[in-house]
């Protein structure tokens, strides 16, 4: 069992350092889940668990993470009944974005349902 | 001889159970296949009973149950510049329309940048995403975008509702799926 874990935990570190995709991910498991993911992460759950997570990844070694805007909003209730909105621009795309007020107020409102904050829809 | 006579009824409900609940390998067998599409994104729904493999890159795996999923494509597209004032609005009406004119093989073979699933049952995931299993329910929404993705991408996902899709490329890359 302990060799199991040593090799998971290899698993695990040796691919935190080569995420080569942005990622954004909300998920959720009942029963026994036990997985190793190739962007870095790795889960062993025995219950319930509800998980909301983004990976970015840098540009290159020792370069800068990716230029991003990025509005998301996430509504989940009860285990089938989920909500998943989500708003990524990247490059030159988010840069001006990211400096257009109107722009990001619209982003927002859209990625809430028209609403001032993330809701369930109705 | 007592064990025999115990194991075998065990054998013959697990074989009844598999043969009358079916079994499907990618969008052959008993799966429910629909293609939707707008003008930057392809969406594929798949729905399946019984035994289902997939072998594709971010899907691949093996599920015992019940599973269900909604995968997104990006459409070739060429770079074009970002309207601002129009973005929202070009995206939110941007409806996915049910499309039998889509050649499944050619999206089998690129990797979704976004998907939806939920599943039941005993799950075998081997894929670029994860490896693993799961003995229970699971769901997962998920977008995934290649690090040189320069452009906008937005998706709204629900249980109760219609998807919504849109993309814009803001630059010409190499790859759009590695």
């Amino acid at each position: 069992m302990r060799r199991f874990l040593y090799y998971g935990l290899i698993v695990i570190g040796l691919s935190g350092c080569n995420a080569k995709h942005l990622v954004y991910v909300h998920e959720t498991s009942l029963g026994l889940d036990a997985a190793v993911s190739t962007e870095g992460t790795g889960r062993f759950v025995l219950g319930y668990d509800r998980d909301t997570y983004a990976i970015v990844p840098r540009k290159g070694a020792g370069l800068d993470a990716m230029t991003l805007t990025a509005l998301g909003c996430i509504y989940a209730s009860g285990l089938d009944n989920v909500s998943f909105n989500h708003f990524v621009a990247s490059g030159l795309a988010a840069e001006n974005i990211a400096q257009d007020d109107a722009t990001l107020k619209q982003i927002k409102t859209a990625i809430q349902r028209g609403g001032d904050q993330c809701e369930p829809q109705q | 001889m007592i064990l025999m006579f115990s194991v075998r009824p065990v054998k013959v409900l697990i074989l009844s159970i598999a043969l009358t609940a079916g079994c499907a390998v990618n969008e052959t067998g008993l799966v429910s296949v629909r293609h939707f599409e707008n003008s930057a994104v392809h969406m594929v729904n798949k729905e399946a009973w019984g035994v289902y493999l997939s072998t594709g890159e971010t899907d691949g795996g093996l599920v015992f149950g019940h599973m269900k999923r909604s995968l997104f494509y990006l459409k070739p597209q060429s770079p074009m510049d970002l309207k601002l004032e129009n973005l929202i609005k070009t995206f939110e009406q941007a409806a996915l329309r049910e499309s039998e004119k889509v050649n499944m093989d050619l999206l089998q073979n690129q990797s979704p940048i976004a998907w939806a699933s939920a599943n039941e049952g005993f799950i075998v995931n081997a894929n670029a995403m994860r490896i693993g299993l799961i003995l229970g329910l699971e769901s997962q929404q998920a977008i995934r975008l290649p690090k040189d993705f320069d452009g906008a991408f937005r998706l709204s996902y629900s249980s109760n509702e219609k998807p919504l899709a849109g993309f814009y490329r803001t630059k010409l890359q190499k790859t759009v799926n590695e």
